[in-house]
């Protein structure tokens, strides 16, 4: 590596330390390497807009966002958590159970974390302290954690990055992650039911099974979304980019014309919300795209293979390496920057390893998402912290025994890939 | 001037939702010209791509706030007013110096482009690919005036802690 890239990591990293926004610290790297190697400056145009330009998928991240907000615009999360709350309500700690369930269905139509604790999550958290019956604090947390499965089945954001930067297919990430993501909701469930003992939380009313019709077609177009999706892509019909349209125009009929939840003004709101995020993203993607070629032109594949082949590593210690690190990343970076700058410089080793490209995206997806509730920098404490007030020292400290959980069920992703690459090959992955 | 300043930022939002919305538009005309009408128009996908692009420059350019930024602020946070004053201005600067730097490049990519049309709607590349040049010009301007503020007497309001994003996104 030559001294011009070891200059443009430093500006990267060091200006990111000083609280230089991850694109602006990028650009600044990339634009001093290619003035310190006499190349032209302009390429930082050519590839990040040819990039852009080029990836019809990225499209897809502001119809996710799109799709999301709208859904939560409407009345869309009353009607689910109803029909949840007939499902599970009637355990111990039933609500936690809702929560949990609730977020497994909204993870079918919406690819965002933030967006779930947003939307869905601050009902529920409502719901759950209505007349004090949870704790202020377990409330937040089981809602950040289950945030956390929102990405992870699909629709997913997160793999959407993954798979422009690793030029994987985001059809079989899809359904790499339906597995993991019911695993997680099946161990958050778990630990919800053992505390909610322990503690001895509620249960609800049982909700007779007579009403059970009317509680489900009042659901039933919402829950429409997700098989609209999922058949979408997978019967072949739609392009995912076409899909997420197709959800965005889906969630905005159902919010603004059959439940009539949203108004012009919220309208409005809702896009120039939509283009922010997008704005956000996009930027981050164009200078990561630069930062590819930064990489690319230093022959770093070329060098971590010949590198990684001379330690003798096994692929999954590895693997396991690679995940305490992100770990310890996620306690402190976003998940975009880890997605998009730090995973390309790990890319070349794994695949010199000959790991599986959907397994290592599904696993890293994951472990970027637990990152999102691990303190002190884990975003759903603060966005759960910001819209319920719920002091974070409080979230903080019931999150522990949830996280502890999503770390077993990572654990047991990386070791048995079959959980992940499962689904992938029942429909054709050759992985 | 505050005046303005909210008139320019008000058109500057009504862009921003117009093209997300045409992008948003865009691609259900074509679900429903492909999979309903059984005739697909060529050019929607290419205009959604257009309109993202410049989505995505021109809300960069006028419309996020330092907060929206994705940024690393652990250190600055906890770091005191005069560290963080130091901070900044060393950010501004760098990021002022390199986009200034890379501009003259940029421009001429961008005008080289200009030989090249999109394949479908035969648009002219160096008008698509524009918006960032635009963008690049309003990350320097930017860089000079929080520059100009942290060197000033009212620096401390630029460097005081700031609202949590969040709270005030989803009040």
């Amino acid at each position: 590596m030559s001294t011009a890239f070891y200059l443009a990591l430093f500006l990267l990293f060091g200006l990111s330390a000083l609280g230089v926004p991850v694109a602006f610290s990028t650009y600044v790297g990339a634009i001093a390497y290619l003035f310190a190697t006499h190349q032209d400056p302009g390429l930082i145009v050519e590839q990040g807009l040819n990039g852009l330009f080029d990836s019809y998928l990225l499209l897809a991240v502001p119809l996710f966002v799109m799709a999301a907000n709208f859904m939560n615009a409407g009345t869309v999360s009353d009607r689910l958590l109803t029909f949840c709350l007939a499902l599970v309500g009637r355990f111990r700690g039933g609500l936690g159970h809702v929560n949990v369930i609730a977020n497994i269905i909204f993870a079918g139509m919406s690819g965002s974390a933030v967006a779930d604790a947003a939307g869905i999550g601050r009902v529920i958290i409502e719901m759950m302290r209505r007349e004090n019956r949870y704790p202020a604090g377990y409330a937040a947390a089981l809602t950040a954690a289950a945030s956390v499965i929102g990405p992870i089945i699909p629709p997913s954001i997160p793999m959407v990055l993954y798979a422009l930067i690793s030029d994987t297919s985001i059809g079989y990430l899809f359904l790499g992650g339906i597995l993991p993501g019911l695993l997680i909701g099946a161990v958050l469930m778990a630990m919800n039911a053992w505390i909610a003992i322990k503690r001895n939380f509620p249960r609800d009313a049982a909700v007779p099974l007579a009403e059970m019709p009317r509680i489900t077609f009042r659901a039933f177009p919402a829950l429409m979304l997700p098989v609209i999706l999922l058949f979408g892509i997978y019967g072949g019909a739609t392009t995912p980019t076409e899909a997420a349209s197709v959800a965005a125009g889906y969630a905005f009929i159902l919010s603004a014309v059959v439940y009539r939840g949203m108004s012009f003004k919220e309208f409005v709101h809702l896009m120039l919300d939509a283009a922010r995020s997008t704005s956000v993203v996009g930027l981050i993607i164009a200078s990561a795209l630069v930062l590819n070629y930064l990489v690319a032109s230093e022959n770093i594949p070329a060098l971590m293979s010949k590198k990684i082949l001379a330690i003798e590593t096994s692929p999954l210690v590895f693997l396991l390496a690679v995940n305490a690190l992100f770990l310890l990343l996620g306690c402190l970076f976003d998940a975009t920057t880890l997605i998009l700058i730090v995973i390309p410089l790990f890319l070349p080793a794994a695949r010199a390893l000959h790991l599986d490209m959907v397994h290592f995206g599904i696993v890293m997806t994951v472990n970027i998402m637990i990152g999102l509730v691990t303190p002190p920098y884990g975003v759903l404490l603060f966005v759960i912290n910001g819209i319920t007030g719920i002091p974070l020292k409080d979230i903080i400290r019931e999150v522990w025994p949830f996280i502890a959980v999503l770390m077993v069920a990572l654990l047991a992703m990386i070791l048995w890939p079959d959980m992940v690459l499962f689904l992938p090959r029942r429909f054709g992955y050759l992985g | 001037m505050a005046a303005l300043v909210n008139i320019l930022r008000r058109a500057a939002e009504t862009v921003a939702v117009i093209c997300f919305t045409a992008m948003f538009a865009g691609f259900i005309l074509q679900v429903v010209t492909r999979y309903v009408l059984n005739s697909p128009l060529d050019w929607t996908q290419e205009i959604s791509v257009v309109l993202y692009l410049f989505g995505v420059f021109w809300t960069a350019a006028f419309l996020l706030r330092e907060r929206d930024h994705v940024a690393f602020t652990v250190l600055y946070d906890i770091a005191p007013m005069r560290a963080r004053r130091v901070m900044a201005a060393i950010g501004a600067v760098a990021i002022g110096v390199a986009f200034a730097a890379d501009l003259p490049a940029a421009w001429d990519y961008v005008s080289y482009m200009g030989r090249q049309t999109t394949p479908v709607m035969r648009l002219r590349f160096d008008l698509v690919f524009g918006i960032f040049l635009v963008f690049m010009v309003a990350v320097v301007w930017r860089s000079v005036l929080t520059l100009r503020h942290l060197l000033g007497p009212h620096w401390r309001e630029h460097v005081g802690d700031r609202v949590d994003p969040q709270a005030e996104e989803f009040e």
